[in-house]
């Protein structure tokens, strides 16, 4: 927990919970609700340590607004009354990657208007011919030049050009235009002409969305402000007229208040925001796994956790540290398109479930192509017959030969076919299907070392919280690969997102650029920037109805010829000239860690104080700990006995457990621990158990 | 285990060994990039990183440099020569620029380091990066108008930057007594430093999981694996000789054309390029060192094999090439080079796709825009601090049978990314006037060439201009019918004067390669760069596609509105120039020396080489074992060499010298 956060540890809260019981009275419970691909997710948790309630529905495509309402019809079904409503959502993600996005103009500066398509040039691959970058956001023709130009000093060079605002705002009208993006050069530095336009396009076509670069990411690098601002505007409509429609839908139901949606870092923000922010949501179902992961870890002592979320597409890999998940500034929904702003940093490499895997030229490979929901896996006998992960993992008995409650029973013959055919370099589908796991295994081994070795955190230190469809099965070798000794599996594993998002806490940020060397005869002037963030911060906080119970300051440096600052955070109980040298210092100090370079005899710059108040948690991870499911069975859906083949060694009648009859003892290896959604897998030598937080902890031995 | 099954196995391991070396490779980056002081290593990313194995080959790499990754084996190779195995030990960093041992343009310093386990090598982590001065006759290294690679800049040999964990002294003091800049050059060899510790921390630790016998075993599969896939595609192309000239403009001293000949020969699943009939060397800056050539040759097979193929030394093996002594694609000191990673090499790149596209013409493209347009700027600011700036410049890619050409991309031989203007401004006594995508300089085709760029940058304070680009006068040229794209240009306008004009015009001075020229405060220079060649004939498409584009002009082209001529353009291109034309420099001579020094050390040997050498005729140790080296090393360096390490010295040097 960073220095400047005063308030008890999770452990401490919940302990309080629960001696204060059912405070909260019967039924009335906050509602996390995470609407994905496939499925949408809920959680539902209750005041002290009422149990969680957990449901998983079908998501409802074009229209996932039914399938909130299904769920949630179930949840009043058993009399429960919901206070408050916590949302995290895929919709703009979605949208963006599926191009269904309404027709956007932006307006830039003269003579600019290519840099959104001309992107920072570099290709996606270093070689080959047969590479074609993805479309830019907006085609040329609706990028639309205004004469207007400030320096970088904030002066005016030339004036904005109001008339050709009007004509061109004008000439909008009565078209299909859903949203306007308005970015400028230097806005940052002087918004004068940003804002003007704004008002003109708001005079002139009341009711359009409108997003200003300044506003959305007051930061210099104009590609990547205007990209982030483009999709901010892009996103308005479909997030309008989702929301609307979801709000109504609330209303019918009688639970219309107290909505909030998940932001890409993992803190929640009113409806009216996100319909202004929509931007913020690009990250937000990832982010509210890493936050229920990083809460859940708290629970359980640990501070320091490694994330992985194995799915049906991809593998998603966010990391703990000090309590607080680490943040990154900048996400891409495409090759080279990205979104600026501050994000859970969650890494991604496309190896789930579902990812075809071959052997070729190239060797053996796994992904980064999915059969996707449809045909799905061979096993699924829906019509694929390329081989994947998953049929990988039914071959070597590792999965249960029906899934998701029984709703789908799996081939063992099609995917031992499929196998076959694809990987004749070995003699049995067994062998082959041995192959896939090392190989998809390894994947996410390199994939965690990047996230944490590459940058000077030890995995060591690391409990590893695993979560997914598949998390559990690679859960316990990947942890002996890092020389992880303990594997947490989380309470709501299967929707930890919706459970991420019940325990979200209402989020208010402010950032105020900061410009030039740091220089200590300039210390009363941080100390006015230092009192001027806290002021926007209050007004921010005040804006979006939040109380503030904790308020953390980062102050964000680089040494000069660093693109990226490195945000460290400012002890806020130092005196008010050591808090900035103090933070310098370990600036340097994380900087040799990171990148194994002394520097501290350079120029440091200091690019920005961010400041960040978080409301009160509405409810607490305390209730996670006897979470029930509203509709899955707690039986283990298939047999309770099953052959598993593990690193080459053959396993029969391996038992099959439930959840629910694992022991605070722990029981020993080789053992599957399954409900309808995960499947544990504890291999020969290591233990499962059951924490105090009802969490199962893994405990490996090497 | 049977065979099949261990082949599996092995598999796996290769696949995982494979993934964690890219990895670090990636890692090794990021460390280099943290750590530069240099805008061009940190927003320009011109560098690269990569892990050799204990032979110098190149085993793994991550997204860089493309010009840089396929040669810096031979830097490795050479230095490791030159300086011998025993000398260079677990904690040296070796540092060398030198062309004609494997490096490219000077401003290209390669450093590397061993990695060791209990005393087994297992190979060599290695960085390229390109430094913001390397000395010489103008501010930035760009030695346009330069006639040796002594006005070029510091030539560095192979020499140890550190031993024993410790920067050796006097080595970086003679380095930083021989640049501009030095604090922000010091800073930048030693991020280079650090991206070596992190890459053998990297390696050690997969050494210490899996066990060096099994981590060199995987080194020599996945490069087994690169290759069978290159097989595999060059197996997919006729057999046959295949033929084309392509040109370089000139060399900023002559106002006469310097040929690039390719003969490429397909036979089963290999290939061999010969060079034999391009020019003779160049006396201006566009000479190719031979290492250079052969990454220009890899490079273009890797471009026309498709994304999907694995890159690494395996991917070299079935392709050879043979390049004379003394011509413009294996000059000998002291040629001057600094066009050799800029331009030269994408003469390369085009004359084998252009050889290539009657055999396989769905993988090749039109010719290029075909140079970096790098422009270097110095002066004060309006405080009296010191700035420096270099740039490159994006232009369009020919189009290819199925598709258009890459818009505004970098060349082939390059990676880079732009400055954005809010950061040119914020750092530089600059203003950016104008970014924008130039419409109608593709050329015209079923598939238009890509498009150029125009930027147009006004200077704010007196700024000192070296420029040096290609491909101004000779334009692209488009295939099967395809128009060509249009030439690139260097215009300047002064202050108050309404027009742009060549900056040749205003300055007096070469239009594509000089140094030295003033701008004054208000003065603005646009860098309009070429486009893409067309592909195809343009009326088999009509206007399709038009209506899709909001009549912004991009498909255009295709209906005929081509930009119109601006006067840079020649009219001219590869397909269309006459080879025996007077303005070609003619052909370098042929080439014996290699089968001449095998002759000559055949005479005096006996059974030396194999009886009391130390050396024992080892390839990875001894030049005259190793063939290719022979087709490169200047005779100076090889005289050198034997001076130090070989018994027959005495009688060996003559006959060497006599050569």
């Amino acid at each position: 927990m960073s220095q400047g956060e005063r308030e008890g540890s999770g452990a401490d809260r919940a302990r309080k919970g629960r001696r204060k019981g059912h405070a909260g009275g019967r039924g009335a419970v906050v509602l996390g609700i995470d609407v994905g691909g496939t499925f949408t997710d809920f959680c539902a948790l209750g005041s002290g340590n009422t149990p969680a309630l957990l449901l998983k529905v079908p998501t409802t495509g074009d229209e996932p607004e039914l399938g909130v309402a299904a769920g949630l019809e179930q949840y009043l079904a058993h009399g429960l009354r919901v206070r408050a409503l916590h949302h995290g959502t895929t919709i703009v993600t979605n949208a963006l990657v599926q191009s269904r996005l309404p027709h956007t103009v932006l307006l830039c500066t003269a003579g600019f208007r290519d840099v959104l398509e001309m992107r920072r040039l570099w290709r996606e691959k270093l070689f080959g011919y047969d590479w074609v970058p993805p479309d830019p956001l907006i085609p040329r023709c609706d990028r639309i030049e205004i004469k207007e130009r400030v320096g970088p000093s904030g002066e005016v060079l030339v004036p904005l050009d109001e008339v050709e605002v009007r004509k061109v705002a004008r000439q909008l009208r009565d078209t299909d235009v859903g949203a306007v993006a308005v970015a400028f050069l230097f806005s940052v530095r002087n918004p004068i002409h940003e804002r003007r336009t704004a008002e003109i396009l708001q005079e002139e076509l009341p009711g359009m969305p409108v997003s200003v670069s300044v506003d959305v990411l007051p930061e210099l690098h104009e590609f990547e402000r205007t990209s982030t601002t483009v999709i901010n505007a892009m996103a308005c409509p479909t997030v309008d007229g989702y929301l609307d429609r979801l709000q109504r839908t609330l209303v019918r139901l009688g639970v219309g208040d107290a909505l909030g949606l998940v932001r890409s870092d993992g803190g929640l923000m009113s409806s009216a925001h996100a319909r202004q922010w929509p931007a913020k949501l690009v990250n937000s179902g990832p982010a509210a796994g890493v936050t229920a992961a990083a809460l859940l870890a708290r629970e359980e002592g640990w501070s320091n956790a490694i994330t992985l979320d194995m799915g049906g597409t991809s593998t998603d890999v966010g990391l703990i540290w000090d309590g607080h998940p680490l943040l990154t500034d900048e996400a891409n929904v495409r090759w080279n398109t990205p979104v600026r702003g501050p994000q859970i940093e969650v890494r991604s490499i496309g190896a789930g479930g579902g990812s075809i895997v071959g052997f070729d030229s190239r060797g053996i490979w796994v992904g980064p192509e999915s059969v996707g929901a449809d045909p799905g896996p061979a096993c699924y006998l829906r019509g694929g017959t390329l081989p994947t992960v998953t049929d990988a993992l039914l071959v070597l008995g590792a999965l249960p030969r029906v899934l998701a409650g029984g709703q789908v029973s799996l081939s063992l013959g099609a995917s031992k076919t499929a196998l076959r055919r694809a990987l004749p370099e070995f003699t049995s589908a067994e062998d082959a299907a041995d192959a896939v796991y090392m190989v998809a295994l390894h994947k996410a081994v390199v994939l965690i070392r990047e996230m944490t070795v590459s940058r000077g955190y030890d995995p060591r230190l690391c409990i590893l919280t695993c979560y997914g469809g598949l998390g559990g099965v690679f859960a316990a070798d990947l942890a002996r690969e890092l020389e992880i000794r303990r594997v947490c599996i989380p309470p709501g594993g299967s929707v930890l997102s919706a459970v991420g998002a019940a325990l979200g806490r209402p989020t208010a940020e402010v950032s105020l650029p900061l410009d030039g060397a740091f220089d200590t005869n300039e210390l009363g002037r941080y100390a006015r920037a230092l009192k001027s963030v806290l002021v926007m911060l209050k007004s921010e906080a005040d804006h979006v109805g939040l109380d503030p119970v904790a308020v953390n300051v980062e102050l964000n440096l680089k040494y000069r010829s660093q693109e990226h600052g490195l945000g460290v955070p400012l002890r806020l109980d130092l005196a008010e000239d050591a808090m900035w040298i103090d933070c310098v210092d370990r600036f340097h100090r994380d900087h040799e860690r990171l990148f194994r370079l002394n520097r501290s005899g350079q120029q440091v710059d200091l690019v920005s104080l961010r400041g960040r108040a978080l409301g009160r948690q509405r409810a607490g991870a305390g209730s996670m700990q006897d979470a029930v499911a509203l509709q899955i069975p707690a039986e283990p859906p298939g047999q309770r006995r099953r052959t598993w083949l593990w690193k080459g060694k053959r396993l029969p009648g391996v038992r099959v457990v439930a959840p629910s009859e694992v022991p605070g003892s722990g029981i020993e290896g080789p053992l599957f621990v399954e409900d309808a959604y995960t499947t544990v897998a504890v291999p020969p030598g290591d233990r499962i158990l059951r924490g105090s937080s009802g969490a199962m902890i893994l405990e490996i031995d090497w | 285990m049977n065979d099949s099954r261990r082949r599996g196995a092995d598999a796996v391991t290769a696949a995982v060994i494979r993934g964690y070396l890219e990895s670090t490779c990636r890692e090794m980056g990021i460390a280099l990039t943290s750590n530069a002081a240099s805008p061009i290593f940190v927003e320009g990313q011109d560098f690269s990183c990569a892990i050799l194995d204990p032979e110098r080959h190149l085993v793994a790499a991550a997204n860089f440099d493309p010009s840089h990754l396929c040669a810096v084996e031979y830097a490795v190779d050479c230095a490791m020569l030159e300086l011998g195995r025993a000398t260079v030990r677990p904690g040296d960093v070796v540092v060398t620029n030198d062309p004609f041992q494997g490096g490219g343009h000077l401003p290209d310093v390669t450093m590397f380091a061993p990695v060791e386990a209990q005393g087994t090598l297992l190979g060599y982590c290695v960085t390229r990066a390109h430094h913001i001065d390397i000395g010489g006759m103008s501010a930035g290294s760009v030695p346009s108008g330069a006639r040796d690679v002594f006005g070029e800049g510091l030539r560095i040999v192979p020499t140890k930057w550190a031993e024993g964990g410790h920067e050796v002294e006097s080595t970086v003091d003679l380095i930083l007594g021989n640049v501009r800049m030095p604090d922000a050059v010091l800073s930048d060899f030693r991020a280079q430093v650090s991206s070596l510790v992190v890459g053998a921390e990297r390696v050690g630790h997969v050494a210490r999981r899996y066990g060096a016998p099994t981590l060199l075993a995987a080194l020599a599969s996945i490069q087994d694996l690169a290759e069978a896939q290159m097989r595999e595609f060059l197996s997919s192309i006729p057999d046959g000789h295949y033929r084309f000239r392509e040109y370089m403009d000139n060399d900023g001293i002559h106002e006469r054309h310097y040929a690039v000949v390719v003969d490429v020969t397909v036979s089963g699943d290999r290939a061999e390029v010969d060079f034999s009939g391009s020019s003779a060397q160049a006396e201006g800056p566009i000479n190719m060192p031979y290492a250079m050539t052969a990454s220009a040759v890899f490079n273009a097979f890797l471009q026309l094999g498709g994304s999907e193929l694995t890159f690494n030394h395996g991917s070299f093996r079935p392709i050879s090439l043979r390049a004379p002594r003394g011509s413009i694609v294996n000059a000998q000191p002291p040629a001057a080079v600094f066009g050799c990673t800029t331009d030269t090499p994408l003469r390369i790149i085009d004359a084998i796709g252009g050889a290539l596209s009657d055999a396989a013409p769905k993988r090749v493209i039109a010719g290029s825009y075909g140079t970096c347009n790098y422009l270097s700027g110095a002066g004060e600011d309006a405080d009296g601090r010191p700035f420096m700036f270099q740039m490159f410049f994006e232009g369009g890619w020919g189009a290819g049978a199925e598709r258009d050409g890459l818009n505004a991309a970098p060349n082939q031989s390059a990676n880079f990314r732009d400055y954005p203007a809010e950061i040119l401004e914020s750092v530089y006594p600059l203003r950016v006037e104008q970014v924008s995508l130039r419409h109608g300089s593709g050329g015209v085709g079923k598939h238009r060439g890509g498009m150029g760029s125009v930027r147009d940058i006004t200077f704010l304070a007196p700024t000192v201009l070296s420029g040096f680009a290609d491909r101004h006068d000779l334009q692209p040229f488009g295939l099967a019918g395809g128009g060509p794209g249009r030439a690139n240009a260097f215009l300047f306008r002064r202050a108050g004067s309404a027009d742009f004009v060549g900056i040749e015009q205003v300055f007096g001075c070469h239009p594509t390669k000089f140094s030295g020229v003033r701008a004054e405060v208000g003065d603005t220079i646009r860098i309009q760069t070429g486009g893409g060649g067309g592909f195809g004939k343009a009326d088999e498409q009509a206007s399709v596609g038009l209506a899709a584009d909001g009549g912004e002009g991009r498909v255009g082209a295709r209906a005929g509105q081509l930009e119109a001529a601006s006067g840079y353009d020649s009219g001219v291109t590869a397909l269309s120039i006459e080879a025996e034309s007077s303005r070609v420099w003619p052909a370098a001579g042929e080439d014996r020396f290699a089968p001449q020094i095998l002759e000559a050390l055949r005479s005096v040997r006996g059974d030396t080489c194999i009886v009391s050498c130390p050396l024992k005729a080892n390839p990875v140790d001894c030049p005259y074992y190793r063939g290719e080296t022979l087709q490169f090393w200047p005779r100076a360096n090889l005289a050198r060499w034997t001076a130090r390490h070989c018994p027959l010295a005495e009688r060996l040097i003559p006959l060497v010298n006599a050569l």
